[in-house]
């Protein structure tokens, strides 16, 4: 496990952090970086319990960085572009300047600053939409009848208004259902422990978000 | 207000560097982590009175307030050994702080080269009586210095009718200290009180503690045998003045502090243990009640605390005032003090996380 204790800052343990927008990008983020041998990061996410927001997450990393002499030396916010991805960045860097980090000046770029500084939007360069849209997308990849499947399935008994976030998370859910036979009722973020989670880690489809981390904790 | 503190081999110190300092700075830390030191050294270095403060401190240490004067080079060293980081004396203790407008107050205690009192004293050579032999005694030297001026310097000595203090005694930069182990005497804060009342000061302070206890009526010096003290009138007690340290330590714990941070404006108000006496549900209050009079008096206040009620309380009164605010860690890292300090709003969401930093 590399996300920084699922939901407590009590310690800075890795000069590179990634913020997420919830548990489910962490999960993933995790997995992703055990499975490239990425070891100076952490992951971790605001939770209703402890910190409601992502300006508060970030404030409490703040304060505990100062009061453990810690150096933070790059700071990654990994947000879901949901309807607007701009909103998303907007949101992201409005946390980032209430915890006193640096700001980038546009998302999908790392900034050079003290500490380095970026955003990614997930699911990626000029794409709305959540997670479960990448999640998706590796798993159709994998396994194409799967996106005919869960498509026929959304058509007959779906809500033809859903909302795309929606709907993606609708055939999420369908997906894990039918193959997670140990935990059909698993969320995105718990597919991980399941032997037949749909999602391959090493699918191309996180190529980007990887080469990225690569970039941002070299 | 004070921005920057320097430390150098004093007490638990090495060598540090606060920064980020605030209106109102809340010391914690475990037991031995420096937070009581911390505030000793802003106290040394404002040269209240000379080396004698060093001697206050004991008595505030529980080490007590009589000393024993044996002319022995090393009983001599033993007065001051606590000041120096691990009892080295052969290093120099150096404390400076900068304040806001560039002010800066520093100081050190380092001994001289050379030993320079000799001992026995008092015997005239000519006599018969001369001694056998004489003790080359060590010269411990206390100095201050304010800015650029020329340093102030002090030596304490062994005379005949014991400790005497050799040279100017250091101009005051306004501090005032409170213990946990030491209430100010009733006729500091009868003095304090009155200093107050004559310049037309007390009444934010009265009304402050009104609001907090409104059982009290009044304030009002009266002669308790022949010490002057701070009685107060009380809506339930037929119109009896008594005297506050009868009806409460922790209410004339406040008044002292509330005394102090209106006898020194501009001031450092230094509070160990801040929690001590007061009921906890009291704090958030007492909190808001402590700032607002600093805000007042331009003064400054560093406390230090254990407790979690005591934070949570904190957190609760500087809501929309977090810039003023600021948490200093105190932490023992291989028998080092060390110091880190977050703002205030920060603070919030760290002990939020379950980060406890008491």
């Amino acid at each position: 496990m590399t996300y920084i204790l699922e939901q407590e800052v009590k310690d800075i343990a890795s000069p590179f952090l990634i913020i997420c927008d919830g548990y489910s990008d962490v999960r993933l983020i995790d997995k992703l970086l055990q499975h490239h041998h990425i070891s100076n990061c952490r992951v971790g996410c605001k939770s209703d319990k402890f910190a409601p927001n992502l300006r508060s997450y970030l404030a409490a990393i703040k304060g505990v960085a100062d009061l453990q002499s810690r150096l933070i030396k790059g700071m990654l916010v990994v947000m879901d572009a949901d309807k607007s991805p701009k909103s998303a960045f907007v949101t992201a860097c409005e946390a980032l300047e209430f915890a006193e980090f640096p700001v980038p000046s546009r998302p999908f770029v790392i900034e050079e600053l003290n500490p380095r500084v970026a955003v990614y939007i997930v699911p990626g360069i000029k794409r709305k939409g959540t997670l479960e849209h990448l999640l998706l997308e590796a798993a159709y990849k994998k396994n194409p009848r799967a996106e005919k499947c869960t498509d026929e399935f959304f058509r007959c008994i779906g809500n033809a208004r859903s909302t795309a976030n929606a709907k993606a998370k609708m055939r999420m859910s369908a997906l894990v259902a039918s193959t997670c036979t140990g935990n059909p009722w698993a969320s995105a973020a718990m597919i991980w422990s399941d032997k037949r989670n749909p999602v391959p880690i090493n699918s191309s489809c996180f190529k980007h978000l990887v080469s990225f981390i690569k970039k941002f904790s070299g | 207000m004070i921005d920057e503190i320097f430390i150098e081999h004093f007490r638990g110190f090495s060598s540090t560097h606060i920064t980020g300092l605030k209106r109102v700075n809340v010391i914690v830390g475990k037991n031995a982590s420096g937070k009581t030191a911390l505030l000793e050294s802003i106290f040394l270095s404002a040269g209240a009175a000379g080396p004698q403060v060093t001697l206050q401190l004991r008595a505030l240490r529980q080490l007590g307030n009589i000393l024993q004067i044996v002319g022995e080079p090393s009983a001599y060293r033993s007065l001051w050994e606590d000041l120096f980081h691990w009892f080295d004396q052969d290093k120099t203790v150096s404390i400076k702080i900068v304040g806001s407008n560039a002010d800066s107050r520093s100081m050190r205690v380092l001994y001289e080269d050379s030993p320079s009192q000799l001992l026995p004293f008092g015997l005239d050579a000519s006599s018969s009586s001369r001694p056998l032999s004489t003790t080359l005694m060590p010269q411990v030297l206390f100095e201050w210095q304010r800015g650029d001026d020329p340093p102030i310097q002090v030596r304490p000595k062994i005379g005949p009718r014991g400790f005497e203090f050799e040279g100017a005694s250091a101009e005051h930069f306004p501090v005032i200290m409170f213990s946990p182990h030491a209430t100010d005497a009733p006729d500091e804060n009868a003095k304090r009180f009155s200093g107050l009342s004559k310049t037309g000061k007390i009444s934010s302070i009265v009304r402050i503690l009104r609001a907090e206890y409104p059982f009290i009526r009044s304030l009002s010096i009266e002669y308790s045998g022949t010490v002057p003290t701070v009685h107060a009138s009380l809506t339930h007690n037929y119109g009896k003045k008594i005297p506050v340290a009868l009806i409460s330590d922790g209410i004339n714990r406040l008044l002292s502090i509330m005394l102090g941070i209106g006898t020194f404006p501009k001031g450092a108000i230094l509070i160990d243990q801040i929690e001590d006496g007061f009921y906890y549900a009291r704090m958030p209050s007492i909190w808001k009640a402590l700032y607002r009079l600093a805000q007042l008096n331009e003064a400054q206040i560093f406390a230090t605390t254990h407790s979690l009620e005591c934070l949570s309380a904190l957190q609760e009164a500087m809501r929309g005032n977090e810039n003023d605010f600021s948490l200093i860690y105190a932490q023992k890292e291989n028998g080092v003090c060390k110091i880190t300090t977050t703002k205030g709003k920060f603070f919030e969401a760290t002990i939020k996380q379950g980060f406890d930093p008491r």
